[in-house]
């Protein structure tokens, strides 16, 4: 029974001939082969018509020699179609295959990604924003009105309501300090940078390196500095938010900046003061401070600016009481209300900051990422809000200041109807020029804005039709 | 410098870059696929197309050759799919004349390819008759049986090979391989006496 098998299971030698025949057959086959051919006269005969045949078709069908006309196209083909396959689609072909490698790539692929996430957050944590004291209490309309924390991000220039761009920067970029230097750069509030460039015969013009905030997510990341030239205004009346271009003689310049001398270098005053005041003049450097490092930034000083913040500033910025922070988290008290303290009337709040919030400090990065969540964890509705609000009371000038640190946080935020609400607030605070510009921004984004609407209505209009057809046509399941 | 001159070897150099590798392989490999594909199709200008293409399917694959597959399966696979496609098409469908022109340009036919010997006007004619009668039993071969055989015969392929070539059982193939010798013997009965005069 188990020979049976076996001898099914095994080729008999007869079946090997073909494979004897074209020599397919080696070592103990070969010689069990003839040994069976020796005794097997069927396999013989066979072999015999097998090789006869072979010799005939050989005689019948010779080897012929192919053209060698196509031959050039080929070979041309293959230099050209030369495969793409460098070695670096093998590496990669070799890391998909085997699993260790693929493994270390998921692994590469995975740190990649939070450590460019990671610095990315790092990357556009916005610049701390310098505190002032609060005299007023908070808007009604703001929500989570915090009355212990009444500490509001605010340049120090405008503390005292007076929009003024001070040149806080001056870098001339030419060597010879001797000669008028025809490239000024001059860094303002806001994160700005003013650009003069003095014409020999005409003058200087000045222009404003204004980061463009894409999204206060970041998306792009990238801020791209707009350099835009307005005609002919002073500038100090306007903030350095927006483009301005003034044409300055070169003889001019050194008077004005000298008239605006550089806070930077401005050493503080050591002279002993009472305590309200000292608070006030600490509030002031920390602001200094704090508008040094919204400076010291390529792009901008905004939130979600781009890559290239905090780099500049990082070791510069303070490091914020937890308090503080709190409070910058929840208070919403518009800007415009912001005034410097006095002896007369100590301000309720702002505690002495620990000897850690020393401005010229580092600052840990775990400290810095706590502010960042809490600077993102501002409601934007409630800023919209309150520039609302602020807007129908007429506080005109605490609705701009406001509408800036929206703008520059939360680009995109205000409908059109608040900006008209802002536009209108220029033009009372007497910023004419500027709620020019903005009304024809505006006008702008409402025509574009109102193009594809008009042509999807105009769509909707004609393909009204095909559509009530091809509803009752087509059944609904 | 140290190259693989195996097929396999040859083809992951002109993967890498190297145009003279696949040259090397071109120049190897044209004849005996070129013959296959001649008999297959049962015609000159359309086995150059089918060669050409051929080719050319090596050069677009060879970003995705790995060397587990052995080159000769791979091209063979290929020459034969087109053999099949051109066969269904219809073209050449019809049994190929041995007296149309096969080989070069300048007309020579088949038959006339067939190396006769000078050993008289008898035997001349003798061996033409033998091959003719060869020609056409192998053309009457059924398409399964005629591909195993030109792939044994003319590409010399192992039956392993060829199984892998068409995708059947190496058993299926010698079993078809069989039947197409018993055929062409059958064939060569018939002229038995002819054959012994041409083998002798």
């Amino acid at each position: 029974m188990s020979e049976a098998i076996q001898n099914s299971d095994t080729p008999s030698q007869c079946d090997r001939l073909l494979d004897y025949a074209y020599g397919e057959l080696s070592g103990d086959e070969l010689e069990q082969f003839k040994l069976h051919l020796l005794t097997c006269e069927n396999c013989k005969r066979e072999l015999a018509g097998l090789e006869r045949v072979r010799s005939a078709v050989k005689q019948a069908m010779p080897q012929v020699e192919p053209p060698v006309d196509k031959m050039a196209q080929l070979m041309l083909a293959a230099a050209q179609q030369k495969p793409k396959r460098g070695k670096v689609l093998m590496f990669a072909r070799r890391m998909v295959s085997h699993p260790a490698y693929a493994a270390a790539a998921v692994f590469v692929l995975v740190a990649t990604t939070v450590t460019v996430n990671w610095s990315k957050h790092a990357l556009q944590m916005p610049p701390p924003e310098p505190k002032m004291v609060v005299h007023e209490p908070v808007a009604a309309s703001a929500p989570a009105a915090n009355p212990a924390a009444k500490e509001v991000a605010q340049p120090a220039e405008e503390a005292n309501g007076l929009p003024e761009a001070k040149p806080e920067r001056t870098l001339a970029l030419d060597k010879d300090k001797n000669k008028e230097p025809s490239i000024v750069l001059k860094t303002e509030p806001a994160g700005a940078f003013t650009v003069r460039r003095a014409a020999p015969a005409k003058g200087g013009a000045e222009y404003v390196l204004q980061p463009k905030l894409e999204g206060y997510t970041g998306g792009g990341g990238a801020a791209s500095g707009v350099a835009r030239g307005a005609p002919a205004g002073d500038y100090k009346q306007q903030t350095a938010h927006h483009a301005k271009a003034e044409m300055v003689p070169p003889a001019e310049k050194p008077a004005e900046l000298e008239k605006s001398p550089a806070r930077l270098d401005r050493p503080v005053a050591a002279k002993p003061m009472p305590a309200p005041a000292k608070v006030a003049e600490r509030s002031r450097d920390e602001a200094d401070d704090l508008v040094l490092g919204q400076r010291g930034k390529v792009s901008g000083g905004e939130a979600g600016r781009g890559t290239n913040e905090g780099h500049t500033s990082r070791a510069e910025e303070p490091v914020l009481a937890p308090n503080q922070a709190a409070g910058r988290e929840s208070s919403m008290a518009p800007q415009g209300q912001v005034v410097t303290a006095t002896p007369a009337a100590p301000p309720p709040v702002a505690p002495p900051p620990p000897p850690a919030a020393a401005p010229a400090q580092p600052a840990p990065t775990t400290t810095a990422l706590a502010e960042t969540r809490q600077q993102k964890a501002v409601d934007p509705m409630a800023l919209k809000k309150q520039f609302l609000a602020l807007a129908k009371s007429d506080k005109c000038t605490e609705a701009v200041n406001l509408h800036k640190q929206i703008e520059g946080r939360y680009s995109g935020l205000l409908s059109t109807t608040d900006e008209l609400e802002y536009v209108r607030c220029l033009r009372r605070t007497g910023q004419n020029q500027l709620a020019d510009v903005e009304e024809k921004a505006l006008a702008v984004e409402n025509s574009k804005a109102s193009a594809p609407r008009a042509s999807k209505k105009a769509k909707a209009k004609k393909s009204a039709p095909a559509d009530d057809a091809s509803s009752i046509l087509s059944p609904s399941f | 410098v140290g190259r693989d001159d195996s097929d396999e070897g040859l083809m992951l150099a002109y993967r890498d870059g190297d145009v003279r590798a696949f040259e090397v392989l071109v120049t190897r490999h044209r004849k005996p696929i070129y013959n296959f594909i001649l008999r297959f199709v049962r015609d000159a200008a359309q086995a150059e197309d089918v060669m050409q293409e051929t080719f050319l399917r090596v050069i677009k694959g060879a970003d995705a050759y790995e060397r587990q597959a052995k080159f000769t399966t791979w091209l063979y696979t290929i020459a034969r799919n087109l053999c099949v496609d051109a066969s269904r098409r219809g073209k050449h469908r019809k049994a190929a004349s041995l007296d149309a022109p096969v080989g070069d340009e300048d007309g020579t036919a088949l038959i006339d390819m067939v190396s006769d010997g000078k050993e008289g006007a008898d035997r001349a004619a003798i061996d033409r008759e033998l091959r003719v009668r060869m020609q056409k039993a192998i053309a009457s071969l059924p398409d399964e049986q005629r591909e195993i055989f030109l792939l044994r015969e003319m590409a010399d392929l192992q039956f392993n090979e060829i199984a892998k070539v068409v995708g059947c059982p190496e058993n299926t193939v010698k079993s078809r391989m069989r039947y197409a010798l018993e055929k062409l013997r059958e064939a060569l009965e018939e002229y038995r006496d002819l054959a012994r005069a041409a083998q002798s």
